[in-house]
């Protein structure tokens, strides 16, 4: 198929709203190469695609001996501020829920192969990353995920993040209810919903099935809903505990209680509400501030409350609230294979009793478990992913989940293969025991690949993954069941706060040198949807870690009373003698003795701090105006092509929808419009804009909005060169005329506030 | 067994096996590529090194550059160093692009003479390459694309392995991409094996 791009090869594999999206977001990579979008608004476009920066991005890098520059081939083009255009990049893809079918799987692995570095990384909340990606593969590999129906809007930048969810939602003993088709339907509701386009920051979903287990963190997420049964008018209704205002970062918070409970018929507009009332009341310029558990702490939750239940009130209905509903069962799974029972094999593979003890729930289904991949750091191949696509489909027909603590579940497996199953996931190195164990560590990317890494947090996890193999720590079984997470730095992405053993990256100074660091935190709650946070003890260097974590553990094996949890015993130690535990780790040798210490896990460079970079993970804050009007001349700029390839038809459809999308633009920064409505939008922008003169500039008065208006009257005119060429310089003009109305109405010097 | 036109690709990647006599330090091989960013051992935009020991039959350690990837590879199981062509570098034909990688592969080796052991004594095995065409665009995963990619890769063969010492067989099963082992009658030395590769990258890269 040489010579077929991808384009025209998934044309009919695409939905045609995905292949749109891409399409203009392709037009937007040319229009930056071109000089003809600003790099604030192509960073935060390309950030709403899920196309994030990685470290090195500006250029410069440090070898160990002295900070150099990178030169690429494109030289001074930037595809964001301080971010070089070839520099590779990360590109984040959302798996809602986790669920990912065994076609999905396949096309990520190709994705990893052809665009990025061979490995797909599981991330704390569900996604998938992959990581060295050039900026232009981006849009084709978007349409191959879009032909197995993954996106990846709105997976970064200031928007509504992956919906987390229960990866055994379904399956599970404890859960109320199974909330995988809820968290779908918010999805599917909140992505790209015009009231979430204008966030100060990025928003956060999660669901959990129960109040007592993990599974979906609730506590600490920006929204969060915890699966509920009332009576309702004698009937037993489906619906949620509503929390908002909970986050990890620099400053934890927990999440307040919005609601006690609502009806699953109220969670989409509960959900709207919240976002306009953040989009509308959430701080915007000083983005270390501007998570809405700031806007909860200030308000108060009372106050918040009373905010969305007048929001609430006022919201024009959508069907889509409740469309779904009937629907629900849909998402109901049938094994693939009979139920038999687990007979114990005369010759079990090596391995497969410790895999089973660790790595196997049973189901509330009698006769099936749900089997736990434990993924080294949220890694594997390619060539893994596609064999277990393979194993899926044959064993639980494709019942597939990510988790949060970056493995992957194969939900549905019958007990009676499970020996074969092990088997199999042996032969592809998949069959690591001791999932959810202290040997199952989890981490952020640091250094390795993130701007803002501090220290190397996927270094640490896997020097301490390999001495727990080795049996370096008390094998107690409480000290088995511990949970280690790290972070790079401060900013939490391990969910360190949430773990029994937990570390963020920092520095100190010694010896005249940066040395690397991690804050140890201890007793943090991952039960109870992440109950409570864990407390800092004191920093200690990168290479002394190790002998901390036997430090710990070793104590807590030794001096625990009966069943006392970790949590209770750091408690009861207290901060001063936890402080004291690890006081002997914080001293290494000088320079001069040995500069071990001096380096960081996994990296044989002399540590600095010099490769940090600034941050993406707020994205620029651009108006959702300005990033549409962009997406209008992407339009415009696909029609310019239509028309150089001859084709007068897609032209003048092209440049009439980049008109429409223009206008659009503008009429949703002062009111809310019915989907795809072109009268709809063109009544409101002529009685808005035109007929009060708003739009109107001194000298062209209100001609650049006529052409609109005509096309939209009289349908596609003469399809001829001459006819399309001025309605192309008229589409220009209009988007011109917008940007410069924009700018007049919000008095910026600059499209980015 | 004339291939009718030149067969365009973005992502291809060749293996060529090493010799480990004195065995091989994987967690050395950090600091060596490293080291190599930091002399501008080897050729590329030297950007980083990923480490992926943790990760079973992977790519183990990368040095990441903007045109290449190197990595010490044990996709197979078996040890090599694999050279992953990106985008637009160097030529763009199947056949050349594969000569392109294999020399870069086949330098990068030379450059581990300077490293201390047991990593100074790796060296090139010179009677395979191991070549994933990484562009299902331009090669399917099917029977017709591993065809197209053995017709173009057999005269890669003779290019390399000289005309009547060579040989290629798919070793490959769909979705997987399409890979071929390239296989020496009589191993050259090095030495030839690298202007062999040379010439076939830059025989069809000015065409």
């Amino acid at each position: 198929m040489s010579g077929v791009s991808w384009r025209e090869a998934l044309d009919e594999e695409m939905e045609p709203m995905l292949a749109e999206e891409i399409d203009v977001f392709e037009g937007q990579v040319e229009l930056r190469k071109q000089g003809k979008v600003d790099e604030r608004v192509f960073a935060e476009t390309r950030l709403r695609r899920g196309v994030y920066g990685q470290r090195y991005d500006n250029g410069q890098r440090h070898d160990g001996v002295a900070s150099r520059e990178l030169r690429f081939p494109a030289g001074d083009l930037t595809k964001g501020p301080e971010t070089f255009w070839d520099a590779p990049g990360m590109q984040r893809i959302k798996i809602p829920y986790g669920g990912v079918t065994p076609d999905q799987l396949e096309v990520l692995a190709e994705c990893a192969e052809e665009y990025s570095d061979d490995i797909l990384h599981i991330t704390t909340r569900q996604d998938v990353q992959l990581h060295f990606i050039h900026i232009e593969d981006t849009p084709d590999m978007m349409r191959r995920l879009a032909s197995v129906g993954i996106t990846t809007r709105e997976a970064c930048g200031n928007g509504v993040r992956n919906v987390t969810g229960c990866p055994i939602a379904g399956v599970c003993r404890t859960e109320v209810f199974d909330v995988t088709a809820y968290a779908d339907a918010l999805f599917r509701f909140l992505l790209g919903h015009p009231d979430c386009q204008d966030f100060g920051r990025k928003f956060k979903p999660a669901f959990s099935g129960c109040a007592g287990e993990p599974c979906g963190l609730v506590m600490m997420h920006d929204f969060g809903a915890i699966a509920e049964i009332r009576d309702v008018d004698g009937v037993p209704t489906h619906g949620f505990q509503i929390y908002v205002g909970g986050g990890l970062g620099t400053t934890p918070h927990q999440a307040k209680q919005l609601y006690e409970w609502v009806p699953a018929s109220e969670l989409l507009p509960v959900a709207q509400a919240v976002g306009r009332v953040f989009g509308r009341e959430g701080e915007k310029k000083n983005r270390n501030r501007a998570r809405i558990k700031f806007l909860v702490a200030k308000l108060g939750i009372e106050e918040f409350r009373r905010l969305i239940d007048e929001e609430r009130a006022i919201l024009p209905y959508d069907p889509r609230w409740t469309s779904y509903l009937p629907n629900v069962g849909d998402f109901d799974e049938e094994p693939a294979r009979d139920a038999a029972p687990l007979v114990a094999p005369e010759n079990a593979p090596e391995g497969f009793g410790a895999w089973l003890d660790s790595n196997v729930y049973r189901q509330r289904q009698d006769g099936y478990v749900a089997a736990t991949i434990a993924l080294p750091l949220g890694d594997l191949t390619a060539d893994q992913a596609r064999a277990l696509a393979e194993v899926s489909r044959r064993y639980v027909g494709g019942a597939i989940r990510t988790t949060v603590e970056q493995n992957i579940i194969l939900r549905w497996v019958s007990e009676g293969d499970l020996p074969e199953l092990y088997r199999e996931l042996a032969e592809i190195g998949l069959a690591e025991p001791g999932a959810g164990t202290i040997f199952d560590i989890t981490s952020c990317p640091g250094t390795d690949t993130c701007k803002l890494g501090i220290s190397s947090s996927r270094g640490l996890a896997g020097e301490l993954r390999r001495r727990v193999a080795a049996s370096s720590f008390s094998s107690d079984t409480a000290v088995e069941g511990l949970k280690i997470k790290v972070s790079g730095c401060f900013n939490s992405c391990g969910q360190h706060h949430v773990s029994d053993i937990g570390f963020f990256g920092n520095t100190r100074k010694i010896d005249g040198y940066t040395v690397p660091h991690f804050q140890v935190v201890l007793g943090g709650r991952w039960r109870e949807n992440a109950g409570s946070y864990g407390m800092a003890v004191g920093a200690v260097p990168s290479k002394r870690v190790p002998e901390v974590v036997e430090a710990i553990t070793s104590r807590f094996a030794a001096e625990r009373q009966s069943d006392e949890t970790f949590q209770d015993f750091t408690t009861r130690l207290g901060k001063k003698e936890l402080g004291a535990l690890i006081e002997p780790f914080k001293s290494i040798p000088t320079h001069d003795e040995d500069p071990t210490p001096y380096t960081d896990w996994g990296d044989a460079r002399e540590f600095t701090k010099d490769d940090m970079g600034i941050g993406e993970c707020a994205g620029e804050v651009v108006s959702s105006t300005t990033l549409e009007l962009s997406s209008a001349e992407s339009l415009s700029f696909d029609a310019q092509i239509a028309f150089d390839d001859g084709d007068l038809v897609r032209a003048d459809e092209r440049a009439y929808r980049a008109m429409l999308s223009a206008a659009e633009a503008l009429v949703r920064a002062e009111t809310i419009l019915p989907p795809e409505d072109p009268d709809a939008v063109v009544k409101e922008f002529k009685e808005r804009f035109y007929d009060t003169e708003r739009f109107f500039d001194r000298f062209a008065k209100g001609k650049f909005a006529r052409p609109l208006f005509e096309r939209h009257e009289q349908g596609p005119g003469r399809l001829d060169a001459d006819s399309i060429r001025i309605l192309l310089e008229e589409t220009a003009l209009f988007i011109d005329a917008c940007y410069a109305f924009e700018i007049r109405e919000t008095g910026a010097q600059s499209a980015a506030v | 067994m004339p291939a009718t036109e030149q067969l365009v690709v973005d992502r291809v990647a060749v293996t060529v096996p090493l010799n480990a006599p004195d065995g091989v330090d994987i967690d050395g091989m950090i600091g060596v590529f490293h080291g190599w960013i930091q002399r501008g051992a080897v050729p590329g935009t030297l950007i980083d090194v990923a480490d992926y020991r943790h990760v079973h039959h992977g790519p183990v350690v990368m040095l990441v550059a903007h045109e290449l990837d190197y990595a010490i590879d044990l996709a197979d199981g078996d040890l090599g160093l694999r050279v992953t062509r990106k985008r637009t570098a160097g030529p763009a034909d199947l056949r050349a692009a594969v000569g392109w990688c294999a020399a870069h592969a086949l330098r990068a080796i030379t450059a581990f003479a300077d490293e201390q052991p047991p990593n100074g004594s790796l060296s090139a095995r010179t009677d395979e390459l191991r070549v994933r065409v990484l562009d299902r665009r331009a090669v399917p995963s099917t029977a017709a694309g591993a065809e197209r990619a053995l017709a173009e890769l057999g005269e890669s063969a003779d290019e390399l392995f000289g005309a009547s010492g060579g040989s290629v067989t798919a070793d490959w099963a769909p979705p997987a991409p399409v890979t071929v082992r390239i296989r020496a009658e009589d191993p050259l030395s090095p030495g030839d094996l690298l202007a062999a590769a040379d010439s076939a990258s830059a025989g069809l890269s000015s065409d």
